[in-house]
């Protein structure tokens, strides 16, 4: 019922588009996640390699 | 007198550290990095959320996902895999080991019903290759709903008349995960829970991925996509919304289930935890962030509108999941391989976190009872059918969710700051802070000392506080009083309330048609859940007893 009613009170809203502040952030969000992940498993696969 | 497992006596090990730290992610990217983080961002500030949330990551997450490495890691050296021992290892006191058990009982409580909400994702899977999910085509978006609604509810048998819940289709999907993760137990760290996740990690990337593509090329996916990121400055002073980020880091990291401690204990002395347990954490933040954002919430906006979404949003994980998720692949051309291939991605991500949840209880089983690993893990089997079948037969009385406040939630802050009490006041911070650089090939920054001392413990309590009164007090006192048309629960004495109680039971009693109060089920789910925590301390206290006799043999 809850939805029934937010979907019929907001259907009106139109579609919005990425601005550019959510652009930032998602961008900046995913080059720090990116850049952390890669620098992490870059040194925890060279330990493997070395250990082989 | 703290006794010691004799070192030389064997114990299980990582193949490698990538298997580590594979099975390490594996355990703490969950159902939740998929269906409730792109719902929290988009209810809490889209982009702007993710700046309490990164603070929280940095300032509580990181933090203590290295004071549970350290933790394990010292507690391996004396040959303990679980925490009893490990927390008497930090504090000589007759007390900790018990306080301990508490790392073998939450997660093994938490894995019982866990277990059965993954096995939903191997039904759904399932029905969505078979093209088994009833078709929308034609619907407005609330019979979509609807229809999505009824199909789940008739799959777990929660609708209509009937007095139980689970229907044959969900006993046997239950029976199926339990199994797999039974068999998988028994093949041990290395030979089962390591390769799983070098299997299952990969997999559910590269699922998520194609997922992610797809859903991301639709019409009007990006108007989601805003959804989750568009900023909302308004939120970033609201109290609730950093509290909200804080907890979203401690849940999603699987923090306080005492899993993290038993896989670091299993880590050799000169192994790397700063870098591991950081690699880790941002293997679980591009799941979480990158694919778990860019999936379900968008999928929903492109679908159903924008305005949809935020309904969405607010309908909570198991909607999104479970029924949100499916009307979008029903509407799609080829949406059956897209649905199979995100419920089995849910699947990977919800095994190789129940395989980590099982695995304190099996280490303890194995290590320091002595028992062998397959009648450990058939053991654990056995135990988790019988535990999950009134979790199943009264899900829609409030059983499940019951189990879920208290073994998913509360305990694990509860477990997570005894932890951190014992490791950085009473073994003291110096110690913990050696304890945890050792061996590190980059450097732990000193300012995370500070933080671990006093940052961590107090945040966990000002989540702790927040979620008693939110949610224990209401919880313990009002939850199982009903409302009556001019009486109030909360202010009825508890007199009158058991009262009230007992007249609906008696009416029970004489016209079985008569619902039996949801009183009786939730405190059912706690008796059963103290009989679980009662098995384990009486398990504590004898294999101490063992460990006593052995070093008095030992001694003469």
């Amino acid at each position: 019922m809850m939805i029934a009613f937010i979907l019929q009170s907001t259907d009106s809203l139109g579609h919005p588009e990425m601005t550019a502040g959510g652009w930032a952030f998602a961008i900046g969000a995913w080059i720090f996640i990116l850049s952390l992940t890669i620098f992490t498993f870059s040194k925890v696969l060279g330990k493997d390699g070395k250990n082989r | 007198m703290a006794t010691e497992i004799n070192e030389t006596e064997s114990r299980e090990g990582w193949g490698s550290q990538l298997g580590l730290v594979l099975a390490m992610a594996g355990n703490a990217v969950g159902l939740g990095n998929f269906l409730r983080f792109p719902a929290l961002a988009a209810k809490n500030g889209g982009g702007t959320f993710m700046i309490p949330y990164f603070i929280s990551l940095l300032l509580l997450g990181i933090p203590l996902m290295w004071i549970e490495w350290g933790v394990g890691r010292y507690g391996g050296k004396f040959g303990y895999s679980t925490s009893p021992g490990m927390f008497e290892k930090m504090w000589n006191h007759r007390a900790a080991k018990y306080l301990g058990g508490l790392g073998i009982f939450i997660p093994l409580a938490f894995v019982i019903y866990y277990t059965y909400i993954e096995s939903w994702t191997m039904g759904y899977a399932v029905m969505s290759l078979t093209n088994q999910i009833p078709s929308i085509e034609g619907q407005t978006a609330q019979q979509a709903f609807d229809t999505m609604g009824n199909h789940l509810s008739n799959y777990l048998g929660t609708g209509g008349t009937a007095l139980l819940s689970g229907t044959a289709m969900a006993v046997i999907f239950f029976a199926i995960t339990l199994a797999v993760n039974i068999f998988v137990l028994s093949r041990g760290l290395a030979g089962g829970i390591e390769k799983m996740a070098k299997i299952g990690m990969p997999l559910l990337i590269l699922f998520a991925i194609i997922v992610g593509i797809r859903v991301l090329t639709l019409p009007g996916a990006m108007g989601g996509v805003a959804f989750v990121w568009n900023p909302d400055f308004s939120k970033i002073t609201d109290g609730a919304v950093w509290l909200a980020a804080a907890g979203q880091i401690f849940f999603t990291l699987s923090l306080g289930t005492g899993s993290i401690e038993t896989f670091a204990s299993y880590v050799k002395e000169d192994e790397d935890i700063v870098l591991t347990g950081l690699a880790t954490s941002s293997m679980n933040e591009f799941c979480e962030v990158i694919l778990g954002g860019s999936i379900s919430i968008p999928a929903a906006a492109a679908f159903f509108g924008p305005g949809a979404a935020t309904a969405i949003a607010q309908a909570g994980t198991f909607n999104l999941g479970f029924q949100t998720m499916p009307a979008v692949f029903s509407g799609l051309p080829g949406g059956f391989i897209f649905g199979g291939l995100f419920f089995t991605l849910l699947f990977f991500a919800g095994i190789t976190s129940s395989l980590a949840l099982a695995q304190p209880a099996m280490a303890f089983l194995q290590d320091e009872l002595k028992i062998k690993r397959k009648t450990a893990a058939l053991g654990i089997g056995v135990l988790m059918l019988i535990a999950a079948i009134p979790i199943i037969m009264f899900m829609k009385y409030g059983f499940l969710d019951e189990f879920d406040f208290w073994a998913g939630e509360f305990l694990l802050l509860v477990f997570a700051l005894i932890e951190v009490i014992i490791f950085m006041w009473i073994f003291k911070a110096r110690r913990a802070w050696e304890e945890m650089r050792k061996g590190a090939q980059i450097r732990l920054p000193q300012f995370y000392f500070p933080i671990m001392k006093y940052v961590v413990p107090l945040l966990l309590i000002v989540i702790l506080v927040k979620g008693t009164i939110d949610k224990l007090i209401p919880a313990v006192l009002f939850k199982t009083w009903e409302d009556l048309p001019g009486w109030s629960k909360a202010t009825a004495s508890a007199g009158e309330r058991l009262a009230y109680e007992f007249a609906l039971t008696g009416r029970h009693l004489i016209d079985n048609t008569a619902a039996l109060p949801n009183f009786w089920y939730i405190w059912g789910a706690r008796i059963e859940m103290l009989i679980i925590l009662i098995i384990t301390l009486v398990l504590v206290k004898i294999a101490w007893k063992k460990h006593r006799q052995k070093s008095e043999e030992v001694a003469m």
